[in-house]
């Protein structure tokens, strides 16, 4: 009992001194304001449909975090998923098996990955530029693809990826926390991972040390072509249709996930853990605010405005109000 | 050149300028100073030397303003000063030039000098006004530079004369300058040594910061010796010797600051042929097993760039490079470490060092690179970071204590365990005790001897007279991109290298 008593003071007093403090304490808030407010919300059933409506964004968020650690960023991530949804429906409705769908999509992901990478680490063009430029011109090719229609997708093997259910949890959920998983044991138990923390606190140096930091951002960029592929596929399975239009806004809420989760955009801090408790805290914003019919419009000020506060708290327990500039 | 500099006598008044009386100053976990009485007389140099961490900086944060005392006052003039922001101490007449120096790269100088306070008329910059007077303030050190260039373009030493000229143009009653001639060669040493003794014998009184005890016989009155966030010491300059300095500033006595014993000299371990880069011309020179090679030159003569071309940093035009006579061609440092070399940067703390990660992440990450391992190995990572903290004397809590908060001398140490971690053939370490304190410096040249009798191949790269002279076997001396001259360890006076490197 002792031990036990000991141990957990050990876990909170860790986490009190790391920035995960903050989002924990909003994802909690937030969780008892909720099941106060809507008698539907506190339900297994309902936290399911949560994780099945996050587990788009999650995906990406986990190489996003990653991408934001190295100190370079990635604003690109939505157009990517939109074209990866495009290839998906096109190649699913060709009549190709889900197995060749998929793998077209990733592909199609790793490509989108390849354009920024090379622009970013062989002319070294600002990661801020170039993903900016990418973000439009992908989502061009999307409309392109289609002419700007959706593409209705019928085979009901690639759609259980999105809308299934495996012992009662959603596919896509699980795949998600895979992800996160995978992802969690890259950032702490690789070498890769290591340098991308290294690479995000002192290019120069972790360049000197010996580690090739270009070929460490260009596969970065790689990876989060491949989990926009992950997301895309996702996306286009349980919407059920290849659509141009539908990850628009996944750009942002993948940002506003990691820097929920505590990373810095200027790169050297973050955790995957962090960005999992961002995705569940705007997540469950989400799916409250519907719950309780909030305006949709609405719901974009408040998303705003909780992101704003989560970074204010940490910016002054950082001692930013002490500081002079 | 600093040795033939004679000291000015210029009149020490007895009217203090400046006085703190018992200043303390904590910070969460660290007394920084604790009841530290110091005056100042007008026209005095006073030299304050202590080890890094000893509380010098603090002390000089707090009589500028950048820092507010915990207790204790701070009066100029007999008047008792209440600084809340740093222009502050300005007005009150405080002059003061870090370490590390403040200007905007991408603006003129001219508007560097003036920042702040940009000449006006109708509301417009009066920019033939800001351009007469900055090239009167340029001319106060003797620069002779257009004030319409980018600042950016100037050297490191430029830059640091220009802000010296700009903190003295002022007005400044009381300078402070905080280790000034760090990124200076002999020569503007020199200059700023009589710059300093021409505003003393105007009636300003200069506090002098530095690590290196020669300059402080050249420049100071008096010295202030601080250990501990103490004064341990007042000392006459005229009174003073180096042996009673050191022993007051580590409380203990250095035997010898520079514990050469050499190692028995061995094959050939680098072999540089005709090496040209964009600031190196047909560069060659050996460095065998066993020996200390020294490479000096003055600012911009090219000697930081070996280090750089050795190491794939920069492009190679021509020229070829043998390790162990294997030929090397380095496209990337990881090409060099693979082929047996370890580099130690000059900038420990933009180059060297990833400083937000932890003693045991900068001292493993060329070794997994090395080895080309995929997974991260923790139970060795702290079994070999535990071996270097202990064989170095690294002072840090733990290994997994954050790099950014160790001193510098213990910084350098990481940098060196990080490059032995390696087993390197050749060991290359650009200015290897820039900016850390004597004791830390006589630890790191204990090393690199102890690397020599291993019969190990150390190259040394650096601007300090006193640094080549004691620990280099070999001297090889650069003047405008290429060598001027190759000097042995028994001719080798500070006479004879100046001369090289001056380009005679």
């Amino acid at each position: 009992m002792e031990s036990v008593k000991k141990g957990l003071k050990q876990v909170i007093n860790k986490i009190s001194h790391t920035s995960l403090m903050t989002v924990i304490c909003a994802l909690v808030a937030e969780i008892i304001f909720f099941s106060l407010m809507s008698p539907h919300f506190l339900s297994m059933k309902n936290f399911l449909n949560i994780g099945l409506y996050a587990a788009i964004v999650g995906c990406v968020s986990c190489s996003v975090t990653l991408v934001n650690i190295s100190g370079n960023i990635d604003l690109s991530v939505g157009s990517q998923i939109a074209v990866v949804g495009m290839v998906a429906a096109v190649v699913s409705r060709a009549g190709y098996g889900w197995e060749i769908t998929c793998l077209a999509a990733l592909a199609a992901g790793v490509a989108c990955g390849a354009i920024n990478g090379f622009f970013i680490t062989v002319l070294k063009l600002n990661a801020f530029i170039t993903t900016i430029a990418t973000m439009q011109s992908l989502s061009g090719l999307a409309y392109l693809i289609s002419q700007g229609q959706s593409l209705p997708i019928s085979d009901p093997k690639f759609i259980f990826i999105g809308r299934g259910y495996i012992a009662g949890v959603p596919t896509s959920l699980i795949i998600m926390l895979v992800c996160y998983v995978i992802f969690h044991i890259i950032s702490k138990y690789t070498v890769f991972g290591r340098s991308v923390y290294m690479i995000g606190g002192n290019a120069q140096s972790s360049f000197l040390a010996g580690i090739k930091v270009n070929k460490v951002r260009f596969e970065l960029y790689l990876l989060n072509g491949l989990m926009c592929g992950v997301a895309g596929v996702l996306l286009s399975a349980q919407t059920g249709a290849g659509m141009p239009n539908a990850a628009a806004t996944y750009n942002m809420t993948a940002l506003s996930a990691v820097i929920l989760g505590g990373a810095a955009l200027t790169g050297g801090k973050g955790t995957i853990f962090g960005t999992f408790l961002g995705s569940c805290v705007l997540a469950i914003l989400n799916n409250g605010m519907t719950l309780l019919s909030v305006g949709s419009y609405w719901q974009y000020i408040i998303i705003g405005l909780v992101l704003l506060a989560a970074v204010s708290i940490d910016a002054v327990k950082g001692g930013s109000l002490k500081r002079k500039i | 050149m600093a040795k033939t500099y004679k000291k000015a006598d210029h009149i020490v008044s007895d009217e203090i300028v400046m006085e703190a009386k018992g200043i303390c100053k904590s910070f969460p976990g660290v007394k920084a100073l604790s009841d530290v009485d110091i005056t100042i007389h007008k026209g005095e140099v006073v030299a304050l030397l202590g080890e890094n961490g000893a509380g010098k900086s603090t002390l000089i944060k707090v009589l500028s303003g950048i820092y507010k005392q915990d207790s204790g006052t701070v009066s100029m003039e007999g008047k008792e000063m209440h600084f809340e922001i740093p222009s502050d101490a300005t007005n009150a007449g405080i002059g003061v030039i870090h370490q590390e120096l403040n200007y905007v790269p991408t603006i003129s100088i001219a508007e560097n000098i003036f920042m702040g306070s940009i000449p006006k008329k109708w509301g417009f910059v009066d920019y033939k006004t800001m351009y007469r007077d900055a090239e009167e303030i340029l001319n106060l050190v003797g620069l002779k530079l257009d004030p319409r260039m980018n600042i950016g373009e100037c050297s490191v030493a430029q830059k640091q004369l220009i802000e010296i000229a700009k903190v003295m143009s002022n007005n400044a009653k009381v300078l402070i300058l905080d280790e000034p001639t760090s990124a200076l060669n002999d020569i503007e040493v020199g200059y700023l040594f009589q710059l300093i003794h021409k505003a003393a014998s105007e009636g300003v009184s200069v506090f002098y910061i530095s690590h290196k005890l020669d300059e402080l016989f050249e420049v100071a009155d008096r010295v202030v010796v601080v250990r501990d966030g103490c004064v341990t010491g007042q000392i006459d300059m005229k009174t003073a010797t180096k042996d009673m300095l050191i022993s007051k500033m580590v409380g203990r006595e250095l035997s010898d600051m520079y514990p050469k014993e050499g190692g028995i000299a061995g094959n050939v371990a680098l072999r540089v042929e005709g090496l040209t880069t964009d600031s190196l011309n047909n560069i060659s020179f050996e460095a065998r097993n066993g020996e200390i090679f020294g490479i000096y030159g003055l600012m911009g003569s090219g000697h930081q760039a070996i280090g750089a071309a050795l190491y794939g940093q920069d492009i190679i035009h021509n020229g070829k490079i043998y390790v162990n006579d294997k030929e090397l061609n380095p496209k990337t440092p990881l090409d060099a470490i693979n082929a047996g070399l370890a580099y130690v940067p000059a900038e420990r703390k933009t180059e060297g060092l990833v400083l937000n990660q932890s003693v045991a992440v900068n001292t493993m990450v060329g070794y997994y690179c090395k080895n080309k391992k995929r997974l991260l190995n923790t139970k060795l990572e702290n079994k070999e970071t535990q071996k270097w903290v202990e064989k170095f004397g690294i002072k840090t809590p733990t290994v997994d204590t954050i790099v950014e908060s160790l001193s510098g001398g213990n910084q350098q140490k990481v940098i060196l365990s990080r490059c032995l971690e390696l087993a390197p053939d050749v060991l290359i370490l650009n200015e290897p005790t820039r900016g850390i304190d004597v004791g830390a410096k006589s630890e790191i040249y204990k090393i690199l001897d102890q690397l020599c009798q291993d019969g190990k191949c150390v190259i040394i790269i650096t601007s300090e007279m006193p640094e080549l002279l004691a620990m280099s076997d070999q001297i090889m001396v650069m003047s405008d991109g290429r060598t001027s001259g190759f000097v042995s360890r028994e001719e080798a006076t500070q006479e004879l290298v100046v001369q090289y490197a001056i380009g005679g």
